[in-house]
């Protein structure tokens, strides 16, 4: 047995597997010969190495533990998607709960009216001949005289001559007078070969049942707009707008 | 959280040798049995924290009976750790004199234990003894000890984590480190004489 090493490393190096082979038969012959001291500090080594390797299994179990529990309480990703897609989505529900609530609160037909209407605006002409005389006198801003014509014979008062009327009526706020004026437009243009200013009236006339608060009439009006592509006013009359104008029809009950 | 694997009792023993990763099978047995058996403990004056402990103990014994090809398979995985479980955990409330009359009965009328499991109990407070011990071994002691002697790392490997000159120093201190561990050991005479039995029947 070499004499570099003390017995107890002889015998570390013997439990460590690190002793060459003919070393460790010498060492087994003299455990085997019953040296008790030998015996007993081979034990005892043993038991040392042994308990490491227990505390070490113990570690490792805790460490494995902990991480289990760790993961536990972690989310998972895809739960974690599931969660915050929900969250985003009930963020959005709420908002749009919370805006549609707003809308119903502030919604308003003359809110609306003031929203969508515009003065009917002529095109520039360089003294047409077939202008008629409550056109011209819309044309300049001349709109008690328009009416005043208009009423001095409203029977024989064209499409073109309502229509201008009822835009001179608006122009002064009245719109209460402007429906029957928009009406017969449409009247007129039901028989007439050549309608003319359909979907112009049709338009005005929605916007005015609106102000006055005819909403089953308003909405039949807008719905066709909003339906027919090819409509003057399609692009004015939008899905959100005419929501608005049911909402409107519904707090009114 | 990564999918468990499961194992039958075979496939749970070959898991758990000696040289193969651990983890998966102690997922395993935490994921099958920690449910079942922390009822127990929780029905038996037990909290929460006691089953963690308990069952903790239960797979660090487990599992060294089977690196020590101790566990037979007579029964299966499952009834062998509920007898290791009901008999540690009883075992406990009498080290804490919380055993109530219910609980000394069942412990008096316990059927005869497995023998792997009556070492187990024989030999728990010793066990605790020996780990009180080798956790008051020095942070580089046990270092180096759990390096070489858990891990299996070798010495080149160890010398790379650790700041010394060259291998045989390292060599050297894992000398004086389990010389020291020894030595702390048999100084305690009760873990000496419970832990020769228990070597004696590891033979």
């Amino acid at each position: 047995m070499s004499n570099d090493f003390t017995l107890t490393e002889q015998l570390i190096r013997y439990i460590d597997n690190e002793l060459p082979v003919a070393e460790a038969a010498q060492l087994e012959a003299q455990l085997i010969s019953g040296n008790e001291n030998m015996q007993q500090e081979l034990q005892s080594l043993q038991l040392a190495k042994a308990a490491i390797q227990s505390l070490g299994l113990r570690q490792e179990v805790k460490g494995i533990r902990t991480q289990m529990l760790n993961e536990e309480s972690r989310p998972p990703a895809r739960r974690l998607f599931i969660k915050r897609t929900l969250l985003v989505a009930a963020s959005l529900v709420a908002l749009l709960l919370v805006a549609g609530i707003y809308e119903y609160a502030v919604v308003s037909s003359t809110g609306l009216y003031t929203e969508k209407y515009s003065a009917y605006e002529l095109p520039v002409t360089r003294g047409d001949e077939n202008t008629g005389n409550i056109q011209q006198a819309y044309r300049n801003k001349q709109y008690d005289l328009a009416w005043s014509l208009y009423n001095n014979n409203p029977g024989n008062a064209t499409a073109a001559d309502c229509f201008f009327t009822g835009q001179s009526l608006l122009a002064q706020q009245q719109v209460q007078q402007a429906i029957p004026v928009f009406e017969q437009v449409l009247t007129i243009n039901a028989s007439h070969p050549l309608p003319s200013y359909q979907d112009d009236a049709e338009y005005y006339l929605a916007l005015s049942y609106l102000h006055q608060k005819q909403y089953d009439k308003a909405i039949a009006l807008l719905e066709r707009i909003h339906t027919q592509t090819s409509h003057l006013y399609h692009q004015k009359v939008s899905g959100l707008f005419l929501q608005k104008v049911k909402l409107l029809r519904f707090k009114a009950g | 959280m990564q999918a468990i694997i499961t194992y039958t009792d075979a496939e749970l023993v070959t898991a758990l040798q000696r040289g193969s990763s651990i983890t998966p099978a102690v997922k395993f047995l935490y994921h099958a049995y920690f449910d079942f058996l922390s009822i127990y403990i929780k029905q038996h004056n037990g909290t929460t924290e006691d089953a963690e402990d308990i069952f903790q103990e239960v797979i660090v014994a487990f599992i060294e009976l089977v690196q020590q090809q101790k566990f037979r398979g007579e029964s299966s995985v499952k009834t062998f750790l509920y007898a290791l479980n009901r008999n540690i955990w009883l075992n406990e409330l009498k080290s804490r004199e919380r055993a109530g009359k219910r609980e000394r009965l069942i412990a008096a009328t316990t059927p005869e234990m497995d023998t792997d499991v009556s070492h187990v109990i024989e030999g728990l407070e010793s066990r605790k003894a020996i780990m009180t011990i080798v956790s008051g071994l020095g942070e580089v002691c046990k270092k180096i000890l759990l390096a070489f002697y858990y891990d299996n790392l070798p010495i080149k490997e160890i010398l790379e984590k650790l700041d010394y000159e060259n291998e045989q120093v390292v060599r050297n201190k894992k000398y004086k480190c389990l010389k020291q561990l020894e030595q702390m050991l048999t100084s305690n005479p009760s873990v000496a004489k419970t832990l020769k039995t228990a070597l004696q029947y590891e033979q």
